[in-house]
Order: C-alpha cells, then structure tokens, then sequence
C-alpha cells in the first residue's frame, strides 16, 4: 500500500475562536475559519475544487457550507464520524488530492452546541426501545477512570490527584491561546474541589461544550511549493473503528484498543517505529482528564500504567519531552466536536512553523493528531500524523 | 393432592420508617421505588417462587392488582413474558376488589380441575396511592406475594373456603384516579371489614368443623395493629393465633396483602397439619382454611424469604423524597439535558428476548457467551447459532462504575455500571435499591425487573442491577 505518506500538503489554515459564541451561528464560525485559511494559503473560493464538511448535529449536507462560502456548484460532502468528525472530513479531503482527483480542496469542521440550551451534549438518537441507560459520555468514561484506579492499585484521592495535574497542564496551555474558550490557568485544589459531574470525574475532569470551527487548505506537494515554502505535509491518517467493549467481558477499560490500532496504522504509515522519540508534540482527545491519562499508555508515550508518573514528572508539559495538548486540549480549546479534529491539525500545523506565539515549542518536526469518538467499548479513533517541510 | 407447590414474597427495599423526616408514625411502610410498579414487583415475586420449578409446567397466570399500570392493555402477559412462561399459557389480569388475590387463588384451584397436569400461578402485586397526609396514605405499603398451585409435593392444601360479597361503600378509587379514599373510619370500622371478616371466619369453621383452637395462624389484610387485634378478640384467638408484622413492618399491601400473609405463616409453619385461617377483605370477605402437608418445609429453600425481605431495607430520609418517588411532588427530570426520547413501539416488541427476558448466547462455535446475541461471534467472528443463556438469574458482579449527578434526578447519582456475568457476558446497566457507600468493583450483584421509560402510556421495560438482596449464606 503506497499510503498518505508525503502525498498531500497543508497550505492554509484556520482556526475560529472557540468558546460561548452566542455572537455567531455556525455558518458565521466557519466563515471566519474559512477566511483566516483562504488568508493564510492567499487562495480564495474560486481556487478550491471541491470541500468536506465535518459536523456531527449542525447540519446535515453540504449545502450549507456552500450557502455560507457561495462556492460556485462544487462538490461538498457532509461526513460525520462521532468526535473524529473533523478529521475524517480532513482524510477525505487528502484522499482525494492524494487520489489526483483534485488539485486543492477544502475539509472544514464546524459545531454550534451552544444553541440547544443544554450543559454537555445533546445529539438526538435513533429511535429505540429507550431501554439503553441514559448514561452521558461523562460517566461512560468515568468507568474508564474506576477501572484504571482499581486496576493499578491507586487510591481515589491518587488518581483525583493525578487527573487534577493533567487538567492543571491543559489549563496552563489554554492561558497561552487567545483562541481556547478557558484561558485561566487553575491550582490542583480547585480541581479536587470541583462540583462531581460523574464520579470520579469532576468538573474540570470534563472538556469544554463549544462553538467554533477550523479548516484547512490541501493540495499536492508539488502545487505547495509553488505557493509558498513553509507548507506541511501529511505524513499518516489512520483510522480505526471498534464496538466490542460491551460485548467482551474480557476487555478491561484502561487501554482502547481503538486507539491503539489507529496508531499503529499511522506510525507504519508515517515510519515511526519509537514514538517517545520521534514524535515531538501531540494534540489528543482529552474529552476527559482519564481519557488522556489513558492516550499517553495507548500512543505509546508511557508504559502501562505508567502514565500517571509520566505526567507527575512533566513529560507532557510544554517543556517536556513530549508536549501533549499544547493548545490547552479539549479541556480549554473547547470540543465543538465536528472542528476539534481540525483544531488539533491547526495547532500542529502552527507549532511545526513555528507561529505558535507564547507556546511555541523549540523546533518540533513531527506532530501527532489523536481524535476519539464514541465512549469506551465503542470509538472512531483517528490518529494524525504531520511533519514540517523539511521532514520529506 | 392439589394445593400449594411454590411460594414467594417481594417486598420492595425502600420504607417509611419512624426515622424518616416529616412521616411521624411509629411503623414502617414498604415503599416502590421510582423504577418499580406491580408489573415489576409481579415479576420479582415470580422469579423467586419458580426458581426450583419449571416453568413451562405453567397453564395459567393470574395476575391480581388493584394497581396495574395498565387499565386496557395486558398487564399479565408482560410478566409471563419476563418469566418465560410458555406462550400458550392462559394469562389473566383480575382487579377491581382488595380481595382479587385470595379470588385469584380460587378460580386457580378451580382451573386446575381442567389441567390435571401442570400448574397455576397467582400474583398479586400493588402500588396503591392515597392522598398525603391521609390514614389510608399512613396504612398503605407496596408489596407482592406469587403462589403456585399445583399437584406434587404439595406444602399446603385448601381444605375448605367461603366467599361473601357486599355492597358496601368503606374504600374505593374511581378509575380515573390516583388516590384511595374511604368513608369516615368509625363506620367503616363497624360495618367493614371488623365485622364480616369474623362472620366468614365463625361460619367456615362451623361449616368445617373446627374450633377457634384448632387454628394455628389466623391472617387477614388489616389496616393497622388495633383492628388486627379487634378481630382477634372478637374470634376469641389468642396473641399466638396473630401474627401483626406485616401491617407493622410492610403496610397493607391491598389484594397482595393475603398472599403475603399466607406466604408468612406458611413460613413459619413447624409441623404438617396445622390450619391457617386465612381471611381477606374487599367488597365481601374469602376466607381460605389452609392445612400444611408433607412437604411443608419446601419454603426453606425459598430464598429471599419474607423475613429476610423485611430485614432488607432501606429507610427513604425525607417525606419529601417520598413524594418525589410516587410522583406526588413532581421534579424538573433532570438539569439542562433534552429531554428523553419516547420509546420506540417496534424496537420494543422486537427486542422481548433481550430486554424482557435478558437472554444472552453462548457461541455453538466457539462458546464465548455475549449480549445481547450477535448475527455474527464477536469473538470468532463467524455466522453462528447460539445457546441461549438467561442472564436475569445469573449472578454478576460490578466491574466498574461511575456516579453522574447530572443524569438522574428522582434516583441520583445515577450508579451507571459495567456488570459482568457469572456465566460470561457483560452488559451497560444502571444499579438501583443501592445505598452509595456500599458500591465497589467487584460487588456481587443480581438482576432486577424495572420500568426503565415511559412515554405516552408507553413503558419500557428492563432488568437493573440492585446489590445482592440476599447476601450468600446468610
């Protein structure tokens, strides 16, 4: 299989502000990540031949994307795949310029949660017989977080501890983006005060509900270069969807094998054969703190359960070996989930550019993209994998 | 011999007790929780009194309430259903009078005339409601009692029986009500049930030949200790020929209330031959004299027992809360969530063999046990047949949980649970009858029958998780 690898490239990206934007429908959100992308690549609507939307309750069709941006009867195409929505938008945009069907394409994802009037998520389902618990995502992976404790032998108040330092990171990420929804930095106490949302999760255990969208501008390495010379390039988009958990008694919570196996697809993909040292950054899907807790086991940043003592000693800080949410994550960029996909992509795509202003780390070259959709026994997982310019 | 082959109680866990805020009575009153009804409380009773028989022997159901949920639609064809009786099998929903389950317990022994072989199983089951603050709402407990009759090894037989009915205006609920009411409590006291459960009881034993003394257990479905006591002064019984714990402890559990008290003195039975006059009340009186057999001391296989039910519980802190549970003080359903969507009809008659009967499928190929049953093996992936494992009486346990605050409201935290089987298997479920600080990983837990979603006069039913009622070998 020839693979992504090196095919497509980034070369114009954007990001709208996430957060409470009751100033802005979704159509005002992805105009304004859409323009910021046209801005960055110095295209416009005229030079894109065809675009994938990613929302998963916004909107149904293209059509909308196309009443916003008025796009002159191109192809769009509304995907949707749980939180990996976005990236999945994204992988179909880089198929098909990897295909040669197109020369440069657009994949913008986009949600308006705010609207509907409810804390968390509130996605209508198929009709059932309403005999499944209505058990929202937070206690779904707060039995993820049950599970781990038990399994490790680590004490509610250790593991409260642990989740807390994770949140603690992510918040101090956030004060550095002028784009993240919370951008206040909070002390381990407050965390381990917080109101419980789901025990053993608190509130600041759970991601932020938000507004935005984000976008991205592919074309062929070829076309790339010709536009400007500080492109990136996709180096692997795996993908890997599972929904075996409930289904197997033997499978244990604290690893997700969806994970797992996208990662693998991408590190064969991309050639990383030793993660921890040729990854140099790493946006992952910290719905919840145990979520991410989990990721770094399941990526292969840390050994099994050792997650806990990798992020007690800084590995994922800003200055760590392996920064991990350096936008502030889901936790305070905020989780509209059809754009957080893209989202992760942008703060990779700036970062390996060196444009990430407060948070710019010292010369990444390879980024990773993690997006988990789903809740645990059942997840779209797609793994991302990005390198500068140079990394060809 | 026809007679008595099973028997079983259920008592819900929840009660009023002299501890809970604002209730300021000196007995306890077996409360439903929010999930449970006559439906559910039926099949509870049920299941615990065909764990040692087969239940396709079963020709007929009569299912006995003043409560059911449902005025016009079958309430006993959902509970034969969830106890896997045979299709075939005559169902019967009986109501109307306090006393619908010592009728149901007739018209069984009748019905048994035309099926020689196999069985008949009475349930009765209620919820009844009365305003708050009103002595029928201080009297009243939820409760069911299953009795199956049948040939064999029979426990008791029904020797001899009387009937009466009468017009008389003490007690009543129109059907388009929520609540019991009654007539001022001094004629009724008279006229009621004080006096013609004492004529019934005085002719029978007349008619049958035997003396007050003769009886080891007289019971009847009082409303509180002193009329209990009045009765039996009137008998000319002594305090060991009465038994007030259940009026003291669980309530009057209207026609579930006889059931219970037979199932009680059946317990408590320590010999064969020995009477139980069994009186119940409601627009007339039956008295049933009952004589223990042979095969008396089958009862003790019956576990949970009555007495253990009784011991089983768990005191509801505020009248309020109470409120709360039987709808009378309405909450928001939960905060800042949309609201939930209406069971699907279709989904539900199509799923009765996951959801009603909680069946899961060991895989013939490779034997992995999952639910629900999958077309294809989860684990070898291959089209396969299964055989089919009954998890709502397989023991589980908790392999892991959480606690959302945010998703229940009348039960929160909603205990959302992993359980795993005994047998193998692993379902997403919700615990209920929990206390907070009694849950771990790896708690035993058994199967509960719930209403789990209702819409429009559509209920959705399904099994819950409780923590084991019964702890093993107490």
């Amino acid at each position: 299989m020839p693979g992504i690898k090196d095919r497509v490239a980034i070369i114009g990206m954007g990001c709208s502000k996430f957060g409470e934007r009751w100033d802005a429908s979704a159509s005002d959100l992805m105009i304004e990540a859409v323009n910021e992308a046209y801005l960055d690549s110095g295209l416009t609507t005229a030079d894109i031949n065809a675009a994938w939307v990613g929302t998963a309750s916004s909107f149904r069709t293209g059509q909308p994307v196309a009443e916003a941006l008025k796009f002159n009867y191109i192809p769009i195409t509304r995907v949707e795949n749980a939180c990996a929505t976005a990236t999945e938008a994204f992988r179909n945009a880089a198929y098909a310029v990897a295909a040669g069907i197109y020369d440069i394409v657009l994949a913008v994802g986009v949600e308006k949660l705010k609207d509907s009037g409810f804390s968390g998520l509130a996605i209508p389902e198929a009709p059932n017989s309403g005999v499944t618990p209505a058990a929202p995502p937070p206690s779904q992976f707060a039995m993820a977080a049950t599970r781990y404790f038990h399994k490790y032998n680590i004490s509610i108040d250790e593991g409260k501890q642990t989740l807390a330092n994770i949140a603690v990171k992510n918040h101090h990420n956030g004060s550095l983006n002028p784009k993240a929804h919370f951008q206040k930095e909070i002390k381990p106490e407050q965390a381990l005060n917080a109101p419980m949302i789901a025990w053993p999760l608190g509130l600041y255990d759970c991601c932020g509900v938000s507004d935005g969208a984000a976008a991205a501008i592919l074309t062929t390495p070829e076309i790339a270069k010709s536009l400007k010379s500080d492109y990136v390039l996709v180096k692997a988009l795996g993908l890997s969807v599972g929904a075996y958990g409930m289904l197997r008694d033997d499978w244990d919570f604290t690893y997700f094998p969806e994970t797992v196996n996208a990662s693998k697809q991408a590190y064969l993909e991309a050639g990383i054969t030793n993660p921890q040292e040729q990854i140099d950054l790493a946006m992952v899907h910290d719905c919840f703190t145990i979520t991410e807790l989990i990721i770094y086991e399941d990526l292969g940043f840390s050994e099994r359960g050792k997650g806990s003592e990798d992020a007690a000693a800084g590995k994922f800080d800003l200055e760590g070996d392996i920064p991990v949410n350096t936008d502030g994550g889901l936790k305070c960029f905020g989780h509209p989930v059809g754009a957080s996909g893209i989202r992760m992509i942008y703060e990779v795509y700036q970062q390996l550019r060196g444009t990430a202003d407060l948070r710019q780390l010292a010369q990444p070259r390879i980024g990773l993209t993690h997006n988990l959709g789903g809740r645990p026994g059942s997840f779209t997982c797609s793994v991302g994998i990005f390198g500068s310019v140079n990394t060809t | 011999m026809k007679g008595i082959i099973s028997y079983s109680t259920y008592i819900p866990w929840l009660r009023l007790t002299p501890d809970t805020e604002g209730w300021e009575n000196p007995f306890e009153r077996a409360v439903a929780n929010f999930d449970e009804d006559p439906i559910t409380m039926a099949v509870s009773a049920g299941r615990t009194c065909l764990k040692h028989q087969d239940s396709k022997d079963i020709k007929a159901l009569l299912f006995c309430s003043t409560s059911a949920p449902y005025a016009e639609k079958q309430n006993a064809a959902l509970i034969a259903t969830a106890l896997g009786l045979n299709a075939d099998a005559l169902t019967l929903d009986l109501g109307g009078s306090l006393r619908s389950g010592t009728l149901g317990i007739l018209t069984a022994l009748n019905m048994l005339e035309a099926y020689p072989h196999g069985s008949i199983l009475v349930i009765a089951a209620e919820t009844r409601l009365a305003m708050p603050r009103s002595t029928l709402n201080d009297s009243i407990g939820d409760g069911a009692a299953a009795i199956l009759l049948g040939r064999g090894k029979v426990i008791a037989t029904i020797e001899h029986h009387q009937s009466t009915s009468s017009v008389i205006y003490d007690q009543w609920r129109e059907s388009n009500s929520r609540y019991t009411v009654q007539w001022e409590d001094r004629f009724v006291a008279d006229n009621g049930i004080e006096t013609m459960v004492v004529n019934s009881v005085k002719t029978l034993l007349a008619d049958s030949r035997l003396e007050t003394t003769d009886i080891k257990r007289f019971a009847f479905n009082s409303s509180n200790p002193r009329q209990s006591n009045k009765i039996k002064n009137s008998l000319g019984a002594t305090n060991n020929q009465i038994d007030t714990t259940i009026i003291d402890k669980i309530g009057n559990t209207g026609s579930a209330m006889a059931l219970m008290e037979l199932c009680f003195s059946l317990e408590q039975a320590t010999a064969k031959h020995e009477w139980i006059c069994l009186s119940s009340y409601g627009d007339g009186v039956d008295t049933l004299l009952v004589l223990t057999q042979e095969d008396y001391r089958i009862p003790n296989q019956i576990i949970p027992n009555i007495c253990q039910l009784i011991t089983s519980k768990n005191t509801i802190p505020s009248y309020e809360k109470y409120a709360h549970l039987k709808d009378l003080w309405p909450i928001a359903e939960s905060v800042r969530r949309p609201e939930a969507q209406p069971p699907s009809v279709p989904a539900i008659y199509r799923e009765q063999e996951k959801n009603i009967l909680l069946r899961a499928g060991q895989c013939n190929e490779c034997n992995y046990v999952q639910y629900p049953m999958q077309k294809i093996c989860v684990n070898c992936q291959r089209q396969t047949s299964y055989t089919i494992i009954d998890l709502s009486n397989t023991r589980a346990n908790l392999y892991t949980y959480s606690m959302d605050y945010l998703a229940g409201s009348l039960d929160s935290p909603l205990v959302i649970c992993t359980i795993n089987f005994e047998s193998g298997g692993r379902m997403l479920g919700v615990m209920t009858d929990r206390a907070l600080d009694e849950i771990y990983v790896g708690m035993p837990l058994e199967m509960s029958f719930r209403k789990v979603t209702e819409h429009q006069g559509v209920k959705s039913y399904f099994w819950k998780a409780i923590p084991m009622r019964i702890k093993r070998g107490e």
